[in-house]
């Protein structure tokens, strides 16, 4: 019969609570004892149990978190993009009429192009087994060195997992992209080199732009607005799902919020209300999406 | 040119909540990826319900790790677990390949005593109170020291600890081994 101490041990081996040395010495005890075997293979079900029971309850958690649609079905993506298009041009015409309030007409764009799921971020490399617990170096100041891993990374996803799935184009309306000023984060004044050139940049960190959200706001549902020093966000903002990116160049700031796989320019030259409204110039999209995927 | 994102503190305030058991900062990583994550399987010959489940086994393997102290983590939170799904799904893809063509030259054969087993565990499970519940897990699956779990759970000390989980753990053997002799008794 395995006794109080050999019980002991036996808990702390199997969850992984012991030395090297002591784990060898129990391995021994454990082959001479065949009651000790027995509740080895016991212990090994009941503990798995008490595993299998946390995993259950963390997946019951998950499975009432409200989640947007997964991509894929081609009918809904349909009706979904029918829906946005026309909801789109709705806003376009409320635009059109209130404005008074908007006083960029640089920055109109009428259609919002649907962000395909392909923008998603580049592949990770996969790796060859179980991802690598140990020690992973490099913190976020090696911007560049971990940029080089994900790109090393996206050339060497396995090709049976698909590295760009079927693009969804939803109809848009090309004839009025914005015209004006499309700020390049890439580019140096007057520089004569190709705009397309990422220049290196000096990452500092944390943005130190305030930011106050209102999600409860019954007359805008998805705008912005500067104020006293802060940025105001209406809408769906919850803390985490949102980023905003600083570009400095000399005295000038720009700024750009990402949410739900867009980009946002916003303009801060005065205090007005103004609705968030997606880039669509694929050239900056990419610079973008290159620069948040670099941090 | 200089240029700070909000998302580098972001990475890393919810890293530190996920370390520290915040399960509501699970809750928000699990919206803010979900599209993400869903779509490797989607595009793979997925449904969407097997992708929410090797979404969610992924984010719960994320979980674990961090709460555990075993993970070091530099490359960002949607890389990793993005790989530990990709590794979940080709797994369930083997198997499935596995699968078919076993049924295809035999009769699939279960475990019914396994099964049996993880059932009977499950039920006595249920029939812990709440804090047993919670010690056994925490212990069990997300290695935490008793220290931790004394703070967590609000006991005076670490030994009140130790003794909670040693009265909780041997209550549940106790439940496990009448259930499995009363089962050998009907078999």
């Amino acid at each position: 019969m395995a006794d109080e101490r050999d019980l002991e041990l036996l808990d702390d081996y199997l969850t992984n609570r012991m030395s090297e040395q002591d784990r060898s010495a129990f391995e021994q005890k454990l082959q001479a004892d065949p009651d000790l075997q027995h509740e080895y293979a016991l212990q090994t079900r009941v503990i798995k149990g008490i595993r299998d029971a946390r995993i259950a309850e963390l997946k019951s958690m998950l499975n009432n978190v409200p989640v947007p649609h997964a991509p894929g079905n081609a009918l809904a993506t349909k009706i979904a993009i029918g829906t946005v298009a026309t909801l789109m041009i709705a806003a376009g015409a409320y635009w059109f009429i209130s404005r008074d309030e908007v006083t960029a007409p640089e920055t109109k764009s009428d259609v919002e192009q649907q962000v395909t799921q392909e923008d998603a971020q580049p592949l990770p490399d996969a790796p060859p087994s179980e991802p690598k617990e140990e020690e992973i170096t490099t913190p976020e100041d090696n911007p560049v060195e971990e940029q080089n891993q994900t790109s090393a990374g996206t050339e060497q996803s396995k090709p049976s997992l698909a590295k760009k799935p079927e693009p969804l184009q939803a109809p848009t309306d090309r004839s009025k992209e914005p015209v004006l000023d499309v700020f390049d984060p890439g580019a140096e004044e007057k520089s004569p080199e190709s705009k397309t050139d990422i220049q290196p940049v000096l990452k500092s960190g944390k943005s130190s732009l305030l930011v106050e959200t209102d999600r409860e706001n019954s007359r805008y549902k998805f705008h912005y607005q500067f104020k006293e020093g802060k940025l105001f966000l209406y809408g769906p903002f919850e803390q985490n799902l949102y980023e905003i990116m600083e570009f400095f160049t000399n005295d000038k700031r720009t700024v750009f919020v990402y949410y739900n796989d867009r980009f946002y320019r916003l303009e801060e030259t005065d205090t007005m209300i103004r609705p968030l409204e997606a880039i669509t110039d694929k050239a900056l999209l990419k610079k973008l999406r290159e620069y948040r995927s670099s941090k | 040119m200089v240029y700070r994102t909000s998302a580098s503190m972001n990475e890393k305030e919810i890293f530190e909540r996920i370390q520290g058991g915040d399960e509501k900062a699970l809750e928000l990583l699990y919206k803010k990826y979900y599209r993400m994550m869903t779509k490797l399987v989607i595009t793979n010959s997925g449904t969407e319900d097997e992708a929410r489940d090797i979404y969610q086994d992924a984010l719960i393997v994320f979980w674990q790790k961090a709460r555990s102290g075993n993970l070091v983590l530099t490359s960002k939170i949607s890389t990793y677990i993005y790989s530990i799904c990709q590794n979940l799904w080709r797994k369930e893809l083997d198997r499935k390949k596995r699968l078919s063509s076993e049924e295809r030259d035999s009769p699939v054969s279960i475990d019914m005593d396994t099964a049996e087993k993880e059932k009977i565990i499950a039920r006595c499970m249920d029939q812990l109170g709440d804090t047993c519940k919670k010690v056994l897990m925490y212990y069990y699956f997300e290695d935490m020291s008793m220290q931790d779990i004394a703070e967590k759970l609000g006991f005076a000390n670490t030994d009140t600890a130790k003794t909670k989980k040693y009265k909780c753990k041997k209550k549940l053997d106790d439940l496990v081994k009448s259930q499995y002799s009363a089962q050998d008794f009907l078999d």
